[in-house]
């Protein structure tokens, strides 16, 4: 019974030095994710190296809780400062901070924990509904799948999280898959663009690459303004929201929560995308549109409830494929991989507990993310008075450490440093991060994988043609590519057109 | 406009790395006795080729796309970008570089660890003016220490 070995999953965590190092890390995700310019990623990435000498369970224990805390944590600058804390948080502040503006601050901050604990259940429930099956699904993947599956995510994902264009997503995959080329080929043997240094032998570790992506130009980019204008808009009173007014909001959340998972499984997404998706559906779907933006409870459960849900949806590919669903989980992927944990389609055969182990620190996560966000709201608000110019070398002295701690080498740091300097120059050019970090998490699985495939094949690409499964993914990466072109917007303008002609034209 | 007009240099790089993958990854081996017995196409170079093609392509389309919406450079632009390099905001950007670098590949693994860490954080600290010069040098110094004893002495990570 799938059920009893989820709840002996959890009471096996109910110990006092489990939920003690829980809250711990949840606390600190909550300040992660409330001090402006850190965030989930970067936070899992610091403490990577933190929990390698801890036991696997107790490792995910922390790195779980500062992953829920640190995407719920994000609110609390996005009310009290108009400033999301990290960019999940980014649709919490349409609405969030015109409600403190209006003295309903605690009575938001309130609404944004149950609607993030509601979020987090849901996401964990179609986690553990969904994950078996496609575990399941996943067993029937050769490598011609594997193959257009690494793709298409790194298609997609550079086309949802592009600011700019499409164009720049897909750049900065392929910029993650040639770095991830980096080193021995796994099938020869052979060195590909070491330049006769032993220590490029091994590749680019992706931690320190992550850590540099993620934490040198957030760094940069804090310190970049004169002057930052915080003014911390705290108020007490009641914070729980009255059950009356929150079942009422129970339809929006469960939308939310729906829309939030499906978007958090897509590969490389992420949060902030499934926070915008959810805000959105619940502005189109409202009866008073016209509030979001002016302080909606609608507007901002949702964006609650869509980021939390995205952490269980993301863990959905990341746990059935090893492919992972945001750039927190990424980061979750190289922990797993130091703790001898290897996601994918037989991970429910060979460690079938693994899967209810991690639903069950989930469950325990958001609880205490919602007990520990109800108590710390004034702490944080203090938190958040600390200036920038304290806290961001404290964050670069621990960047250094943490790409540093992996493999106790130092051309790591320095692989950090050069990858975030150029990342930050990207950066302001609007090249989103999260598909060269899933690009150079896929490359390996792209570069084995088709290589083997034509191989096992006599060098023919019919079976990326014949096999269903792959054919559907072959659909997809076409429409993913076709959808940035400007036939297909001519195309779909003039499709447009001929309906609402046709509907004229029949009234 | 001027994410366009660096769009049109960032195109031309890209493609120029691009070009310089693609001319290491092919002169990789392909004559490897397993790579001849199993098919070229499992050589090593075969997707370093791939990708490189790809972004080649990718960065003429991107010069082309900017090219077409107004990224076309004239001469005063590069006066204009003069400004924008000596504008305070670039020069706090500069400095944070270089402070980092310093740290990273000057000090780390030299110095013990938190006395680098000191200095970086206390230069950090005084250049961005986060305090008077005592409450600098405390908080530098709790926090390098209370670093160092997390990982060294809590975590039992080496420091570098």
């Amino acid at each position: 019974m799938p059920i009893l070995t989820f709840f002996g999953e959890v009471a096996a965590l109910i110990t006092p030095l489990t939920l003690l190092v829980l809250f711990a890390a949840t606390t600190l995700g909550i300040l992660v994710g409330a001090l402006p310019g850190l965030t989930a990623t970067m936070g899992i990435a610091l403490l990577t190296g933190i929990t390698y000498g801890l036991d696997t369970r107790m490792a995910l224990v922390v790195l779980m809780g500062i992953y829920v805390g640190a995407i719920y944590g994000g609110t609390f600058p996005a009310i009290m400062l108009n400033i999301p804390g990290t960019a999940s948080a980014a649709a919490t502040t349409l609405d969030g901070h015109p409600l403190a503006l209006r003295g309903e601050g605690a009575q938001a901050k309130g609404f944004a924990t149950v609607g993030s604990f509601v979020g987090a259940i849901f996401g964990l429930l179609i986690l553990m509904t969904l994950a078996p099956f496609i575990s399941q699904f996943g067993l029937r993947f050769t490598s011609v799948e594997y193959t257009l599956l690494a793709l298409f995510g790194i298609l997609i994902c550079g086309s949802l999280t592009s600011q700019d264009l499409p164009l720049k997503g897909w750049i900065a995959g392929m910029l993650g898959i040639l770095l991830s080329t980096v080193g021995v080929d796994p099938l020869h043997g052979y060195g590909r663009f070491t330049f006769g240094t032993a220590a490029l032998l091994t590749g680019i570790a992706f931690v320190p690459a992550m850590i540099g992506v993620f934490g040198i130009p957030q760094i940069i980019q804090a310190m970049k303004p004169a002057a930052e204008d915080r003014q911390v808009i705290t108020e007490s009173g009641r914070i729980l929201p009255r059950w009356s007014a929150f079942r009422k909001m129970l339809p929006l959340c469960l939308r939310s929560g729906a829309i939030g998972t499906a978007v958090g499984a897509i590969p490389g997404v992420g949060e902030d995308i499934a926070s915008w998706s959810a805000y959105d559906l619940a502005r189109r779907t409202s009866r008073h549109p016209e509030k979001f933006g002016q302080g909606s409870y609608e507007g901002l459960v949702a964006a609650e409830t869509g980021n939390n849900s995205a952490i269980g949806g993301a863990l959905i590919p990341l746990l059935t494929l090893a492919v992972p669903g945001s750039p927190p989980t990424a980061v979750l992927l190289g922990a797993l991989w130091l703790h001898g944990v290897r996601p994918g389609p037989l991970l429910a055969t060979e460690a079938p507990e693994f899967i209810h182990q991690i639903g069950a620190i989930l469950l325990l996560a958001g609880v205490a993310m919602a007990i520990c966000g109800l108590l710390l709201t004034r702490v944080v608000a203090r938190i958040l008075t600390v200036p920038r110019e304290i806290f961001m070398p404290i964050i670069a002295v621990l960047c250094v450490m943490g790409a540093y701690a992996l493999n106790f080498n130092r051309l790591d740091v320095w692989v950090m440093l050069g990858i975030g300097l150029i990342f930050y120059l990207l950066t302001e050019m609007r090249y989103p991060a999260a598909p060269l970090v899933l690009g150079l998490i896929l490359g390996p699985i792209l570069d084995e994988n088709f290589r083997r495939a034509l191989a096992v094949h006599d060098g023919s690409l019919l079976p990326f043609v014949t096999r269903p499964i792959a054919v559907v993914f072959l659909a997809a990466i076409g429409l993913t590519i076709l959808s940035q072109t400007p036939l297909w917007k001519r195309l779909r303008g003039s499709i447009i057109c001929a309906v609402s002609g046709g509907r004229r034209s029949a009234v | 406009m001027w994410l366009r007009k660096a769009d049109l240099v960032t195109g031309v790089g890209i493609s120029a790395f691009g070009t310089a993958a693609l001319l290491l990854a092919l002169n990789f081996r392909w004559d490897l006795a397993a790579v001849q017995q199993a098919g070229w196409y499992t050589a090593p170079g075969f997707i370093p080729v791939g990708i490189s093609i790809v972004l080649i392509l990718q960065g003429i389309g991107l010069s082309v796309h900017a090219w077409r919406n107004g990224g076309r450079w004239q001469r005063a632009d590069l006066s204009r970008v003069g400004q924008a390099l000596g504008s305070p905001a670039a020069r706090r950007v500069a400095m944070v570089a270089l402070l980092l670098s310093i740290y990273v590949f000057l000090m780390v693994g030299r110095l013990h660890f938190t006395l680098a860490s000191f200095l970086f954080m206390a230069a950090f600290m005084w250049f961005f003016r986060a305090g008077v010069w005592w409450k600098i040098l405390f908080i530098a110094a709790v926090a390098s220490v209370a670093i160092s004893f997390v990982f060294e002495g809590l975590a039992r990570v080496p420091l570098p």
